[in-house]
């Protein structure tokens, strides 16, 4: 009872919550009872929250190994406006000569984030040695797996490191895993079955309506149609830079609503103002492609919308997640033109190397100096070498990925077609089945669109008045209008 | 057809009595930093420029080229693939000129690096400063660069004056330097800034509201930080907080010289012989000539004869004096012994001696 209170008080105290969302407080409850734990949540319901307050009730470090850059750096900003500044991201974008200094004063740092490429340095893994370590996090864990959407051949080392690192207490997380990809995970990090607990909740996400709209070269209009009825802020998925900024234009010339797109080529102060406009509530649509979102901490994103085909259902599902943090009702329209499918076809035949450049790699490593620093042909075939995986497993990893992205995209497709469940489709692929069918279901079920739609009196924008002064606004700034 | 903004911009930097490569004009904007790419940014006049551009997209430029070639702004010499604006282009380049903010201050050459670092270290302070006065410790950085967090951390870290103080203060300075500019330009800066409860605004939200050019939003902003970081060192008494943080990065990023042309200019302020510079870096012959022709553009006061042996300097003095548009091939006729550096640095001594006269 009394460590059921102490991780109350921790909520309240360190996050300023007064109670646990579902499986957040059984997940730690495992963890601080000494099981490693394979957590599955669904997307924008507080994973983090389970390894950071795990982390607090534990003392001594946590290290959490995270995919992506760009997360990590929103995690470790989230935490330190939550007044942690222990806290650290060890990756690629951290200059050498601070790497030193964070590496010779790790005990210093409360939470550790890490890129799976910084556990093969030798000096990485040594200083991690000489820590306290409570906890070992692997977050978005399903890229362990090959059958899951975003492989990453470094993260399949994470079980060996372990062992390294005397088999610490470990809680692996994801939002998205079918029973097979959950498998792989134990098996890779080499978890004992009998001392793992696995939390896992469904993928299901019941205040999220699914619906897919098919177009006839009439997309555009659909849309604006839809944007001007719904409630805001949305977000419209794009696989495509170039559209993601022509339809922000498009739909800024037809309707008066503050519309940004964002993507991967602006500029960086760019992509933070709008990050931060959107978080504040200036922003009614943002266009992006799939560089937008994670680690967006907004939970009253009405819906989302996918202007392209999503590649795959876990892909879907995440993106669609960041709908109705707040669990209010929200919705997701795809819409889908005839031949759509072909844009990721051709992605998915450029985003994995041909046999033939496996073999040109694999003869003379030196030829990855060939390829683009930023190819993600370099950055796989550079983690297969590094991890000295023979060629002929390589092939067969490949082919198997592009099995994999196949069968996802298949079916993507049949999604879209199936006038039965979309919430029943959707979670059958992760094996699971609806237990509470919601009344806003899908679109095959019925959905009363008008639920969705702006209340007269709620019908403003998020315009702000723009005054050509300068005075007003750097006194508001720093309050200097008296002085 | 009307001309664009960008397309009048471009045609700008072309000249009607000085013929100028394309591609060295688009290395110019993209600001590869090589001995003879620099050498031109000087001789075109395109310094302001220099690296202003380095994402730009080399068809984006020459199809622009190409139409105000078929458009007949712009002649094309096919010999040397060089550009001249005709008759045609003079009234639209003045009515650019008269309807358009001109840069006066910008110096991406010398400057680039530094600016780019000031404003960064800057805005960063004057958002932190803004939550200061308004007692909020909970916001998202606008900086996300490690470097730059470190560095506000130790800058805030070494001031004397109390934080609440320092802020107010921080304000003041913004208010006197802003002051000294033209309204639409304070405008600019002022709606970039993020603060308490403010997001700046992006430079195409910025355009938009403002109806101009996304690129006159750019030039006037980047012209603006050259001018005020001016005034940062004139009044330093004025704006002590900003001076400092100008000082010390302008010094970081001296006068936007690589940093291997740093590591030769120190071994050469040390005394040592060009042979002995490339046996301790290690380096090729030319790659050091490189170095030195950069450090000659970039700083007017190294004296260039020290580089050239006595002899050759003095008659390649004499055969460019009298025949100042003399190519190397045909020097190289007279003094066989003469190097294309050699020649490269006697030209630039020569500009300069001809801007000391104007």
């Amino acid at each position: 009872m009394k460590e059921k209170t102490d991780i109350h008080q921790l909520l309240a105290a360190k996050f300023g919550f007064h109670s646990f969302r579902e499986g957040q407080e059984e997940a730690i409850q495992a963890a601080l009872s000494g099981q490693d734990t394979l957590v599955m949540l669904p997307t924008g319901t507080g994973k983090s929250i389970c390894y950071q307050l795990t982390g607090y009730a534990l003392g001594g470090t946590t290290i959490i190994v995270s995919p992506l850059i760009s997360l990590m750096q929103d995690q470790v900003e989230q935490l330190k406006m939550n007044s942690e500044k222990r806290v650290v991201a060890l990756n690629s974008m951290l200059p050498s000569k601070y790497k030193r200094r964070v590496l010779s004063q790790l005990n210093q740092y409360k939470f550790i984030y890490l890129s799976p490429e910084m556990l093969h340095q030798p000096m990485v893994l040594d200083a991690l040695k000489k820590v306290q370590l409570s906890l070992f996090v692997v977050d978005e864990a399903h890229c362990i797996s090959q059958w899951g959407m975003d492989f990453r051949p470094e993260y399949s080392t994470l079980g060996a490191v372990r062992e390294v690192l005397g088999n610490p207490l470990t809680m692996a997380l994801t939002a998205t895993a079918t029973p097979r990809v959950r498998e792989e995970i134990v098996a890779s990090l080499r978890l004992d079955r009998s001392h793992t607990q696995q939390v896992l909740y469904s993928v299901n996400r019941s205040n999220i309506a699914f619906g897919t709209i098919l177009c006839e070269n009439n997309k555009n209009e659909l849309i604006i149609e839809q944007l001007q009825k719904l409630q805001k802020p949305g977000i419209i998925y794009f696989s495509s830079k170039k559209m993601a900024d022509e339809i922000a234009m498009v739909i800024r010339s037809k309707t008066d609503l503050t519309v940004e797109s964002y993507h991967s080529s602006l500029e960086t102060e760019d992509k933070i103002k709008i990050q931060h406009q959107f978080i504040q509530g200036e922003i009614d649509i943002i266009c992006a492609t799939s560089a937008f979102g994670m680690g967006i901490n907004k939970n009253n994103i009405r819906f989302v919308f996918h202007y392209h085909l999503p590649a795959s259902p876990e892909a879907y599902l995440q993106e669609v997640g960041r709908a109705g943090r707040d669990g209010e009702p929200s919705i997701a329209l795809l819409f889908y033109e005839r031949g759509d499918h072909f844009i990721h076809q051709r992605f998915q035949e450029e985003a994995l190397p041909s046999d033939d450049v496996i073999e040109m790699v694999y003869r003379d490593p030196s030829k990855l100096d060939l390829i683009h620093k930023e190819d993600v042909h370099k950055q796989l075939l550079s983690s297969f070498l590094e991890t000295h995986q023979p060629i002929h497993e390589v092939k067969q990893k490949i082919a198997l990925q592009r099995q994999v992205k196949e069968n996802q995209l298949y079916f993507m497709l049949q999604y879209i077609q199936t006038s039965a469940c979309k919430r029943e489709m959707l979670l059958h692929y992760f094996e699971e089945t609806v237990q509470d069918k919601p009344e806003q279901c899908c679109s095959s079920c019925g959905i009363d669109l008008k639920k969705y739609e702006l209340s007269y009196e709620n019908k403003g924008n998020s315009h702000k008045e723009f005054k050509r002064e300068w005075e007003n606004r750097l006194n508001d700034l720093f309050l200097l209008k008296n002085l | 057809m009307a001309l664009t903004y960008n397309d009048l911009f471009i045609l700008n930097l072309f000249s009607n009595s000085q013929a100028k490569k394309g591609s060295t004009v688009f290395h110019i904007l993209q600001g590869k930093r090589t001995a003879s790419i620099l050498y031109r940014a000087v001789d075109y006049s395109l310094e302001p420029f220099f690296g202003f551009f380095p994402k730009l997209d080399r068809s984006t430029f020459y199809n622009i080229l190409e139409e105000l070639t078929s458009l007949g702004y712009l002649s094309h010499l096919q010999e040397n693939n060089e550009y001249l604006q005709t008759r045609m282009a003079e009234d639209s380049v003045q009515s650019y000129l008269s309807n358009h903010y001109q840069p006066r201050d910008l110096n991406w050459l010398k400057q680039g690096r530094a600016v780019q670092d000031i404003q960064r270290k800057i805005y960063f302070l004057t958002q932190i400063f803004s939550e200061i006065r308004h007692e909020n410790k909970r916001y998202l950085p606008v900086e996300k660069d490690y470097d730059i967090q470190q560095w506000a951390k130790k800058w805030i870290a070494k001031q004397e004056t109390a934080l609440p103080e320092l802020a107010v203060e921080f304000g003041m300075e913004w208010k006197r330097l802003l002051s000294s500019l033209e309204t639409e330009n304070a405008v600019i800066l002022v709606h970039l800034m993020s603060g308490h409860n403010v997001v700046g605004l992006t430079k195409n939200q910025l355009a938009q509201q403002m109806n101009l050019p996304r690129l006159e939003i750019t030039l006037r902003q980047y012209d603006s930080m050259c001018y005020l970081i001016k005034q940062m060192n004139d009044v330093y008494k004025q704006v002590p907080l900003f001076a400092s943080v100008a000082q010390e990065a302008t010094i970081l990023n001296e006068s936007g010289v690589s940093n291997s042309a740093k590591e030769t200019a120190v071994l050469l302020k040390k005394g040592f012989s060009i042979e002995k510079i490339i046996r301790i870096r290690q380096l090729k012959k030319s790659t050091i000539s490189e170095h030195l022709i950069e450090l000659v553009i970039l700083f007017p006061t190294i004296e260039i004869q020290q580089f050239i042996p006595d002899e050759i300097y003095l008659s390649l003095k004499k055969l460019l004096t009298d025949f100042p548009e003399a190519s190397f091939q045909e020097l190289s006729d007279r003094l066989p012994n003469l190097e294309f550096w050699w020649y490269r640095l006697a030209q630039i001594e020569r500009r300069r001696e001809n801007e000391g006269k104007d």
